[in-house]
């Protein structure tokens, strides 16, 4: 397809390097070991390791923040189920039913039906990413702005409507999101927008600082707040009982609509893994013969919303990959990671770089197996991790985000940066906003004003050649049938309050 | 007795002064060295810097390390350097938008002529006009055809940045409007050719190898033929040779720079050193892979290549009235 068998063993070679799998298995540990600690999520671990690819080459250094997001977003689920507090945004939904079936004496088993979950949904949107990918790759090469507008709208208007608390605090953030993208130097004529007379400001709020900021400063503030939490558990329980395969073929509509709808919710640009998991958890409450018995320890109420959330993973990757547009905020973080090494995310990629594509596909399927084995262990080690005090963890997390932002730049400018979002991020939750809504519009701002601005210059002032794309006609068309998708918004709305994605 | 005393103290004193000052640009260079560049890690401008910090590691005996300080307009990175003495421990990787156009747009805390002393120029870049390989356009004068009939989609990488100068000039020449559409980086603007969003695009002469068959070159936006043309773009005009007495030109070039001020010893075994590693074929063949090898060295000539830029560009700026006032 794309360099064909030599660029397959290419990507074979540089995978089976002992430092690649070294990568591998300690970002899969440390990814777990991120998700289980509450608040600490898929984009902070991300952004936690991506100083140190710096000095790496392409193929090990996506392989270890890919390492780290898959197994993220399934170690949230360890002390969702264990001690009902989520690890991550993506484990909220996990918590209802995982930690009821905890409380009843079948947290092993709630336990195994997550990672089952996990791997079935992550190997699923592997598989998908392997075969779209390439085909989209394809049409992103007609993507113009016409069509890059109403992909960065589409993003957009789900996040808001899905993320927020209501629509009109949704569309503040968002705005509030936009509008920050704003500063720096105008792109098309040059102007100087909110410099406030500095030249850091040229290039406008630099992304990871702000990024870490958002997400994992203004976490560790709010988790610094609450008194040191006493948890205890019965340790008998951590004791992982896989599923038979009796029992995943009694579920397997469950885990195929899961992998499908996390899929799906991936490749939407800026939805992640929390917005997956609801979706599917609603879902299987929706489809289910008994709904009532969710909330109390239901098997599919675990087993849906953990392939969910793994199987955006891949789908997220897609138009990351394709059209340079982040799939998930844990994505956009990537995105970032793929211009360190110089590489351009887009339809080029493909023909450029075919062996580090397939080192993608192959290695995460690797990932995935690898953390059947690592997430047994760590399982077992949760425990510990789990009672890790929110003293130890704070500072210890506010030092690597200082490090780490410190080194994208080697600039004090940036700490600042991180610093101020940390607090806007703060404030925004504090206030009752979700800021999801923030990161999606601070991520598709550029892409949105940027491409608006093509589309009225290419448009000569009309409104039609707006919508003079087939492509961009059915992107539209796609938001239209979603927005009427009302039943089951109303369904996920509830319990979605206060999500921030990942 | 007193007053000898005194003198001799004085003298010895001077003296001590006098050769701790010397032995120290003696032994220059006795630390490791910093190389500042202005761009993220991994391009083809980092590239070179590394390449440069290898070389010059060989020769000097201390290790010289990269830093990497992207953004801001590259006047974080130029400050970077600014703000640290004036020893040799810290150097800079110039290119076009730090020491011409960035200083000539932005009212850039530094006088790039004035604040820092280019050592040598390695690396040469010159733009071209591409259209899309299925497009009906083949010559230049076929699009000089086309272009005259119509305001045409063209895409260039910045507002400011050499390739929109290229088009601009272009245009003045030829006395043609396009409809110019900022498409961010140069692959992105070829990129656009091939999905159909710009009918021509200014990129570089090297873009023509990692864009194969997708793209078409028309001419190469410059006077007089250089060597690496007929490399790179093989049987590409350019616009002097079709149009004598037409101007196109580019600058676009790259070398490393100490603050101003440095002590004429350091920077004479930092030019000796650099004449060393990077007049080398191995060095040569390297940077020809990623762009054009153009070698200039020594102060006052590389000094001289820098005015050229900043003379070419300066009048472009000003009619286009992005001249920081």
């Amino acid at each position: 397809m794309f360099g064909g068998s030599e660029a397959i063993l290419a990507a074979l070679a540089s995978l089976g390097d002992p430092t690649t799998i070294m990568l591998m298995v300690g970002g899969i540990t440390l990814g777990i070991i991120i998700g289980i600690l509450p608040g600490l999520g898929p984009p902070i671990a991300i952004t936690i390791a991506l100083p140190f690819t710096f000095y790496m080459d392409a193929v090990p250094s996506i392989i270890l923040l890919l390492s780290i997001y898959s197994a993220a977003v399934y170690g949230g689920s360890i002390s969702a189920i264990a001690v009902g507090i989520p690890g991550t945004g993506a484990a909220i939904a996990t918590v209802i039913d995982g930690h009821a079936m905890f409380k009843k004496g079948r947290g092993g088993e709630a336990l195994g039906l997550s990672l089952t979950g996990s791997i079935i949904g992550g190997i699923f949107s592997v598989i998908c990413l392997a075969f779209i990918a390439p085909l989209l790759a394809q049409i992103a090469i007609k993507f113009g702005p016409r069509e890059f507008l109403a992909i960065s709208i589409f993003g957009l208007v789900v996040v808001v409507r899905v993320a927020g608390e209501n629509l009109w605090k949704g569309l503040a953030i968002g705005g509030a999101g936009i509008f920050l993208t704003t500063w720096g130097l105008d792109e098309v004529n040059g102007t100087e927008r909110y410099t406030f007379g500095s030249y850091h400001l040229y290039e406008g709020i630099p992304f990871v600082a702000f990024l870490v900021g958002v997400f994992a400063l203004s976490e560790v503030m709010m988790n610094a707040e609450t008194a040191l939490r006493k948890v205890d558990f019965d340790k008998s329980s951590l004791s992982v009982k896989l599923p038979g395969l009796k029992t995943l073929a009694k579920l397997k509509g469950t885990i195929m609509r899961s992998s499908l709808l996390g899929t799906v919710i991936g490749i939407i640009p800026g939805e992640g893994a929390a917005v997956g998991a609801f979706f599917a958890y609603s879902e299987a409450k929706r489809r289910s013969k008994n709904p009532e018995a969710f909330g109390t320890g239901e098997p599919e109420g675990v087993i849906a919303p953990e392939t969910a959330n793994n199987a955006t993973v891949g789908g997220a990757l897609v138009p990351t990959l394709t059209l340079g547009v982040p799939g998930s905020p844990a994505a956009a973080v990537l995105l970032g990671a793929f211009l360190i090494q110089g590489l351009a995310p887009g339809p080029r990629l493909f023909a450029e770089r075919p062996d580090l594509m397939y080192s993608i596909f192959i290695g995460l399927l690797i990932i995935n197996v690898l953390m059947i084995f690592i997430g047994l262990i760590a399982i077992r080690f949760a425990a510990q991790l789990i009672k890790v005090p929110t003293s130890v963890i704070v500072p210890s997390v506010v030092l690597l985000c200082f490090v780490g932002v410190f080194s994208v730049s080697n600039s004090l400018f940036s700490v600042g940066v991180m610093i101020a979002s940390g607090f806007l991020g703060y404030t925004i939750r504090k206030l009752g906003y979700s800021i999801a809504p923030l990161s999606i519009g601070f991520v598709l701002g550029p892409i949105l004003e940027l491409s608006l601005r093509q589309s009225v210059q290419i448009s000569d002032g009309s409104l039609l050649e707006f919508f003079a794309s087939p492509i961009a006609l059915g992107i539209y068309g796609v938001l239209a049938l979603t927005i009427l998708w009302g039943p089951i918004r109303a369904r996920v709305k509830k319990p979605m309050e206060g999500v921030d994605d990942a | 007795m007193t007053f000898f005393k005194t003198l001799m103290a004085a003298a010895v004193g001077s003296l001590v002064t006098f050769t701790t000052a010397a032995v120290a640009q003696d032994d220059y260079p006795n630390k490791p060295i910093t190389l500042v560049v202005s761009f993220p890690a991994g391009g083809n401008a980092d590239i070179i810097a590394r390449l440069n910090a290898e070389g010059l590691s060989r020769e000097l005996g201390v290790p010289v390390n990269v830093i990497n300080v992207p953004g801001g307009g590259m006047i974080p990175a130029v400050m970077n350097v600014l703000e640290k003495p004036a020893d040799g421990y810290t150097l800079f990787r110039w290119t076009t938008p730090s020491v011409v156009i960035g200083p000539l747009v932005r009212k850039a805390p530094y006088d790039p002529m004035a604040d820092m002393t280019p050592l040598f120029a390695d690396e040469t870049v010159a733009n071209a006009l591409y259209v899309s390989a299925d497009s009906e356009i083949e010559t230049f004068e076929q699009f000089f055809e086309v272009a005259k009939t119509k305001k045409m989609k063209m895409g260039v990488n910045n507002i400011g940045a050499p390739p929109h100068l290229s088009a601009v000039q272009l245009g003045q020449e030829f006395d043609l409007e396009f409809n110019n559409l900022v498409m961010k980086t140069v692959p992105a603007s070829l990129l656009g050719l091939v999905g159909g969003q710009v009918e021509v695009a200014v990129g570089q002469v090297g873009s023509f190898k990692t864009m194969g068959d997708e793209i078409r070159p028309l001419v190469i936006l410059d006077n007089d033929r250089k060597d690496f043309y007929e490399r790179d773009l093989p049987g590409v005009p350019t616009v002097g040779e079709v149009f004598p007495g037409k101007n196109a030109a580019t600058w676009i070039k790259g070398g490393i720079a100490v603050k101003a001020g440095t002590p004429q010893a350091v920077i004479d075994k930092l030019v000796a050193a650099s004449e060393a590693a990077f007049t080398t074929d191995e060095f040569i063949a390297q940077v020809n892979n990623l762009t054009a090898y153009s070698w200039v060295i020594g102060v006052e000539d590389t000094t001289a290549t820098i005015q050229e830029g900043i003379d070419l560009y300066k009048p472009f700026l000003d009619q286009l009235g992005l001249l920081a006032k």
